[in-house]
């Protein structure tokens, strides 16, 4: 082989190789991220709740239930703990729960206080924790949550007369927390000097009365930011029917997103829904309302502006009554959607109640329902709404015997929504439900009598 | 005035010998020129200062011997305008000195005392003289300037000093400084700050305090001298000065020297005070009486040892009687306990001053290797032989750097110095793997210990690592930081230089080897390397040039003027010291092997020419490890061996990174494209011989290439990217060797052609990557951060008071300081007791305690837990540090920070501590403290599980048991916390296996120095340029 022939040929290769492997090769380092959310665990290993909301003393503003629900196939074992101040020797229970069922815990059978914080830890099998308040006729079911976060927001607050909102701060970690809270209101934003750099102590929880630093207000959206530590924030809100609403609702709130969906919602005979949309940053938000009806009937689309800094109630009265409807909103920047239902007369008293959830943003192909059942002779009702705007087929499934069971076989419209009526599927109380989807769907929840309620099922 | 009577001789009262000046002449003494009082005289002041009194002084001239320049001294004194000087010759000598006193100064005293010392003879004035407030010493050889007494006085009393010097020059040349007063050392060794014929340009003509003037002319307060008892005729000769003025010190007296004051020195002293073995023994008897007690503890050791160093080396340097004068020095005060105590008493006695006050006026520690020059080396005469050697030198270098050749090389260091000056003057970050040195003992005590503290603990000998960087700090005398720098901005120039050898081979002599030099020292390599902090990558940089001249002798690609045998071992021990410091250094051979095969079917190289290099290679190889033994048996351990040998980092998915050698910073634009466009240009151009070079060269580009990437096409982990293409900058600089070798004695010849065209692109984008080189230099620290997170997270290593523990850092592998272990996308390392050091480097594979902590961090980025504090807590790790980048400062975070602070967030048993922007640091609640690891029945000892493992208490053996599957129990049945002695028993295992380390690498230096004594009788020498293939 000549000279230049030899050179031409390892020339002609370095370059083909330099050339073949830009093409091939990316020009960064994967980064393999970790998802992490407030999810049920799939496998068998470990999650943590964090029930911020609640109190454990005679009278207190809410009652306070843990609820556990294993959705697993393994039995799990979790470890409540109660935290009621820094000073104060945390108190702890062992819990096991079988698989397939669900554990009740009332706070007040392991410590009376006023101001219980609960930390579930739980170990075995996927394991969903939720938490049930309680306060006259009235309860508020919701889960707990899963991690604290940096900020988190809530939408359906009001401080009118006879309100009483109260904002929750739970603190198990070793480390003192500081909040800032401000409320977007009708007018804008409040930010009241008290609600200003509230500490929170280790291994503690407090309670805020949002009610007295910004009263008499219709619409209070708060707002919570922890500048510093850790904490998490849950709020209740207390009604004593001067308004025409009585009850008592519990929100877990959540992170502004551009599209929120409610499976839920019904107003005439008794019912009345408000949708409340609040917007924290300084720009006008465009949002377009859209309502499915159960019935055969249409309601045209609702486009709004929400200026900023500002929370407004969406006007449902187009909605013909007593029919049942979904409601999809869709935002050119991210937004706090909230609907707050009441029932009243003439409803009869034990159906009678509020309850308010924040609407999804997010869908997911599993869905754990704990408890399927709130209580003997309870209506549970899943409302199921497609989140990618295809229809899907889904499946109630129970883990609490030798094998799954499939209970129900259903189909999700592309568009409106599925209700799975649980009281006809779950005879038995203290079960747990998975509901599998092949695609993305929301699960919401409501159970009347005693009360109403509504919440999330929790996915995973 | 020619009075003379034996000394044993009463003398009586009026006998101006024994009395010369009596109390009468003690006159008030005059206010300081700056006094208040003689500035408000007005104009009386003139007169009045003509007529005030003066405070009289007694000159003492030492005549010894035969005192051959005693008239000028006596004349000088004489011709003094100051008016109260009162002269007393003591006569130590046999010598008639009467008439010649007489002769030249009549109205001066004479007391002859018997033939002996200095400091006893200059004592005689305690008994003689009184009412003088003033006593000035003077050498019989010595000639004050007339003006001298006068301005010494002035300013000892303007400067309320105790004692004056003044500037003493040369007799014959009067514009050379011979002293202006003396610094000393920790260790009693005196220093000047001038340097010997250093011209009086009046550069040291401010009035200052010195540590001690000598007795060439010293102006003493005759009260002082007479408190602290005259001079010390134990510590004469050599340093009575030294001693009386450290006294003098220590009783808080001043010492300055007014170099206003001149006086010329003939330096015609007698022999014994030139006795370099007598001022040995009498510096260290000064160190000794004057330093304190509590700080002769450790003074008096660190000395010794600094002065066997110090003898070691003159051994070494063949001068076996210096040795021996430093280690007698030693044996001479040991005998004399008993003086010593005495003077000790004494000194110690009269103490006002403290220590520490005391150390602040001398020569700092010997931070500098100049002060090791200067000081400890005995500077006089060092300097002395270095200057002449130094001309020789310069005049060598001024004929060659008068070369273009010459000027680009020194044009290269210039860039290279100025491009690191911020790293010499400022400090250098401790990141990546650049964290800092302990002390020498802290070395040496890792490397003797059979048990290896890195990480969790493990039974694996410590890497020789830690033995050179203990020898660096020993030769720049302590100064860790110093000698991390040195280690670091050296390996450019010591690349380069090897380089330059290699490509002489190779490439050829003259332009060629220079053109290599300088391409290898400005790929970005090197620069790249100290940003992100990778020791290994440029150590590995500066042998590597080396270690290849050494595989291409051995297989015989290049003529070699030694034997093979030097050969060999020369590569071997290059090959030892780069993986000592990166593991994988020690495939380097095995690369070139590669290379020779990859390319051995366009090269036409046989198999018995592979053969050849792969038997170099191996023979180099194994002789490596052999001068490393027993460390390379540590990887062998169970656990992490990737994470052990250093393969740790996140692996590099670029291929124009890897081509263009650019993995940081530095480098960047066109002009890195200049060293694969060179190399592909001189491959078309070269002929001949020189293009199979190039083919085989290009061979170990492509295999370095590969070796490279494999790691992200693979997706595991990586070794530092920077030390994987080491063969690669030195392959491109020996083409671009080649390249200039080709243009000079072909191309050129020619017309103009594709060749002449390609030449002209190659020297094109190379005068690019030279102007990156150039800017990045501007910054003065190749874009080196100037902070780190050793220096924020330094407080941690006060948090040692409640027991031992470590700190946890998650992170990206190139933010992670030391040595990571990979775990997917993130990277962990620990750190014992702070943000960790040498010590922690380099950690062996580490068994079940690494799969233990692997498990721990993997849970904590899955969120499986909640108490991550809880699971790593026996592991005794207190802090959990997650840095963003690699010094403080504002960072977004990637997803991987972003995901490990979320899971951290959801941690129940960490609490955040504020610090700095650019890291979150988390203490775990969960630690136990040495008290609770005690208490509870049992003392958990956070080292992985050994079964040498041995616990005491109170003299009895405690039960010994396995905990959390990794690491110590010991069942103590208290629940109280107890003390427990834990020690491992197989330390002594250590001992032999050193002693077989230190006799394989003294046995290996001794061959291959014999070799080169042999090789010196008979060299040939070979021209020096390609060879034929």
């Amino acid at each position: 082989m000549s000279v230049l022939r030899r050179a031409g040929f390892v020339v002609g290769i370095v370059i083909a190789l330099i050339v073949a492997a830009v093409v091939t090769t990316t020009g960064t380092p994967r980064d393999r991220a970790v998802a992490t959310g407030p999810r049920v665990s799939a496998t068998a290993g470990s999650s943590t709740w964090y029930c911020a909301e609640g109190t454990s003393i005679p009278n207190g503003r809410a009652d306070e239930e843990i609820v556990l629900g294993n959705v697993g196939r393994t039995k799990s074992v979790a470890v409540v703990t109660v935290f009621s101040g820094s000073d104060v020797k945390p108190v702890r229970r062992t819990v096991p729960v079988a698989a397939g069922a669900v554990a009740r815990v009332k706070v007040s059978d392991l410590l009376a206080a006023a101001e219980p914080g609960v930390l579930v830890e739980v170990r075995g099998g996927p394991t969903a924790v939720e938490h049930q308040i309680q306060r006259g006729t009235d309860l508020a079911l919701g889960p707990c949550a899963r991690e604290p976060v940096r900020r988190v927001s809530f939408a359906g607050g009001s401080t009118m007369k006879g309100a009483e909102l109260w904002l929750a701060l739970f603190n198990p970690f070793p480390d003192d927390a500081i909040v800032d809270v401000r409320g977007i209101t009708g007018d804008g934003i409040r930010s009241p000097g008290v609600l200003q750099g509230v500490v929170v102590p280790r291994f503690s929880r407090i309670s805020v009365p949002v009610h007295d630093a910004i009263p008499r207000t219709d619409l209070v959206a708060v707002e919570m930011t922890v500048r510093r530590g850790r904490a998490v924030g849950e709020q209740s809100l207390a009604l004593d029917g001067t308004d025409g609403r009585q009850g008592l609702a519990l929100s877990e709130g959540g992170t502004a997103a551009r599209r929120w969906a409610f499976p839920i919602a019904l107003t005439g005979s008794g019912h009345q829904e408000r949708l409340v949309l609040a917007n924290g940053s300084n720009r006008d938000v465009r949002v377009t309302v859209r309502f499915a009806l159960d019935a055969a009937a249409a309601v045209e689309p609702e486009t709004l502006i929400l200026p900023g800094t500002t929370a407004l109630a969406v006007d449902t009265s187009r909605v013909p009554p007593d029919v049942g409807f979904s409601v999809v909103i869709r935002a050119d920047a991210p937004i706090v959607a909230e609907m707050v239902g009441a029932s009243g007369a003439p409803q009869p008293v034990e159906a009678r109640g509020l309850a308010s959830d924040l609407g999804f943003s997010d869908g997911a192909q599993r869905w754990a329902v704990v408890p399927a059942r709130l209580a003997a002779g309870s209506t549970d009702t899943l409302a199921i709404v497609s989140m990618d705007g295809r229809a899907h087929r889904l499946q109630l499934v129970r883990t609490d015997g030798k094998r799954p069971r499939v209970v129900a076989r259903v189909k999700v419209p592309a568009s409106g929504r599925q209700l799975v009526d649980l009281a006809k599927l779950v005879p038995s109380v203290n079960v747990a439900l998975t509901v599998q989807a092949d695609g993305a769907v929301v699960v919401e929840r409501e159970s009347t009598r005693p009360g109403v309620t509504r919440s999330h099922a929790i996915p995973g | 005035m020619d009075a003379e009577r034996p000394p044993s001789e009463p003398a009586p009262a009026d006998d101006p010998a024994t009395d010369p000046v009596p109390p009468a002449n003690a006159r008030p003494v005059p206010s300081a020129p700056t006094d208040r009082g003689a500035v408000d005289r007005g104009d009386e002041g003139v007169d009045d200062e003509a007529a005030a009194p003066v405070p009289a002084v007694v000159a003492v001239v030492v005549a010894r011997d035969d005192a051959p320049y005693l008239e000028g001294c006596l004349q000088a004194l004489g011709a003094s305008d100051y008016p109260d000087l009162t002269v007393l010759v003591i006569a130590a000598t046999d010598a008639e000195l009467t008439p010649r006193v007489a002769t030249a100064l009549p109205g001066a005293f004479v007391r002859s005392v018997p033939p002996g010392g200095m400091a006893a003879a200059a004592n005689e004035v305690l008994g003689t003289v009184a009412g003088a407030p003033f006593l000035l010493f003077v050498h019989s050889d010595t000639v004050c300037d007339p003006r001298a007494v006068r301005l010494l006085v002035e300013e000892a009393y303007r400067s309320n000093a105790a004692i004056v010097g003044p500037k003493v020059v040369d007799v014959e040349r009067s514009e050379i400084l011979r002293e202006v007063g003396w610094s000393v050392d920790r260790f009693g060794t005196p220093h000047s700050e001038i340097e010997r014929d250093e011209l009086d340009q009046e550069q040291h003509d401010a009035v200052r305090d010195v540590f001690f003037v000598t007795d060439v002319c010293m102006l003493v307060r005759a009260d002082l001298f007479g408190e602290l008892g005259g001079f010390d005729p134990d510590c004469d000769p050599g340093a009575r000065e030294l001693d009386l003025c450290w006294r003098a010190r220590l009783a808080a007296a001043r010492v300055i020297v007014a170099p206003e004051a001149r006086v010329a020195h003939h330096e015609a002293d007698g022999p014994e005070e030139q006795d370099r073995r007598l001022a040995t023994r009498h510096r260290v008897r000064a160190l000794l009486t004057n330093t304190s007690g509590v700080r002769l503890l450790w003074i008096a050791p660190v000395a010794f040892i600094v002065h066997c160093l110090e003898a070691v080396l003159f051994i070494f340097r063949r001068q076996p009687k210096r040795s021996g004068e430093l280690m007698g020095a030693w044996m001479w005060n040991l005998g004399r306990l008993s003086s010593l105590t005495t003077a000790r008493r004494r000194t110690q006695g009269a103490r006002v001053v403290p220590d520490r006050e005391i150390h602040a006026l001398q020569f700092r520690g010997s931070v500098r290797m100049s002060a090791y020059v200067t000081t400890s080396l005995h500077a006089e005469d060092r300097v002395r032989t270095w200057s002449r050697r130094g001309r020789t030198v310069a005049e060598t270098a001024n004929t060659k750097f008068r070369s273009t050749r010459g000027l680009v090389l020194v044009a290269f260091l210039v860039l290279v110095l100025i491009g690191t000056r911020d790293l010499f003057l400022g400090r250098l970050a401790t990141v990546g793997q650049f964290a800092p040195w302990p002390g020498v003992g802290d070395l040496l005590r890792a490397f003797t210990s059979e048990w290896r503290y890195a990480d969790l603990g493990a039974h694996a000998p410590a890497p020789p690592m830690l033995v050179l960087a203990a020898v660096l700090r020993i030769v720049t005398l302590g100064s860790g930081g110093f000698a991390r720098t040195l280690l670091v901005v050296g390996a450019v120039p010591v690349g380069a230089f090897g380089a330059q050898r290699v490509g002489r081979r190779i490439a050829g002599p003259g332009w060629p080897s220079t053109a290599v030099a300088v391409v290898y020292g400005i790929v970005p390599l090197t620069r790249n390397a100290v940003v992100a902090g990778r020791l290994g990558a440029l150590v590995f940089f500066a042998v590597a040039p080396f270690v290849l001249l050494a595989i291409t002798q051995l297989g015989g690609l290049v003529p070699s003027r030694r034997p093979a045998a030097r050969v060999a071992i020369g590569g071997a021990l290059a090959l030892a010291v780069a993986t000592a410091f990166w593991p994988l250094a020690v495939a380097f051979p095995l690369v070139v092997v590669l290379a020779a095969a990859v390319a051995a079917p366009l090269t036409g190289d046989s198999l018995a020419q592979l053969v050849r290099i792969a038997r170099g290679s191996v023979i180099v190889v194994g002789v490596g490890l052999l001068a490393l033994f027993p460390w390379p048996l540590a990887i062998l351990g169970a656990g992490d061996r990737l994470g052990a040998l250093g393969i740790g980092f996140a692996p590099i998915g670029s291929v124009g990174a890897v081509a263009r050698l650019v993995t940081g910073p530095n480098g960047g634009g066109i002009g890195s494209w200049a060293f694969v466009v060179t190399g592909l240009a001189v491959t078309l151009v070269a002929s001949g011989d020189r293009a199979v070079w190039c083919v085989r060269l290009w061979g170990m580009v492509l295999v370095a290439w590969v070796l490279t990437l494999l790691p992200n096409w693979l997706d595991t982990a990586s070794p530092a990217v920077e030390a994987m293409l080491v063969p690669v900058a030195l392959a491109f600089a020996l083409m671009a060797g080649i390249g200039v070798a080709t243009f000079l004695d072909e191309v050129r010849r020619h017309g103009l052609g594709w060749r002449q065209a390609l030449s002209v692109v190659a020297a094109v984008t190379l005068t690019f990557a030279a102007l990156g080189f150039v800017g990045d230099a501007v910054g003065g620290r190749w874009h080196q951060p100037t902070g780190d997170w050793n220096d924020t997270l330094s407080w941690t290593r006060l948090q040692q008071d409640r027991g031992p523990f470590r700190i946890l850092w998650l992170g990206r592998a190139d933010v992670v300081p030391g040595s990571p272990h990979r775990l997917g996308a993130d990277a962990f390392a620990l750190t014992n007791d702070g943000p960790g050091d040498l010590v922690d480097q380099l950690p062996p594979p580490g068994g079940a305690g690494t799969a233990a902590i692997t498990a721990a961090v993997a849970r904590l980025h899955a969120v499986a837990t909640t108490r991550f504090g809880g699971l790593v807590g026996p592991m005794d790790v207190r802090y959990i540090a997650v840095p963003a980048r690699p010094d403080p400062g504002p960072a977004a975070g990637t997803a991987v920070e972003r995901n490990l602070v979320g899971a951290l967030s959801q941690q129940l048993d960490l609490r955040q501590v504020d610090v700095v922007e650019g890291i979150r640091v988390y203490e775990n609640t969960a630690w136990l403290p040495a008290a609770v690891a005690s208490a509870g029945g049992s003392y958990l000892w956070s080292q992985q599980y050994s079964g040498s493992w041995h616990g005491e208490r109170a003299g009895h053996t405690l039960v010994h048991r396995r905990a959390f599957g990794w690491t110590n129990r010991f069942v103590t049945g208290s629940k109280a916390p107890v003390s427990v002695a834990v020690t491992f028993d197989q330390q002594w295992w250590r001992w032999p296996l050193l002693l077989m380390e230190i006799l394989i690498v003294a046995g290996l230096v001794r061959r291959a120095r014999r070799r080169r004594r042999r090789d010196r009788q008979a060299r040939v020498d070979l021209d020096a340029g390609p060879v034929s293939v």
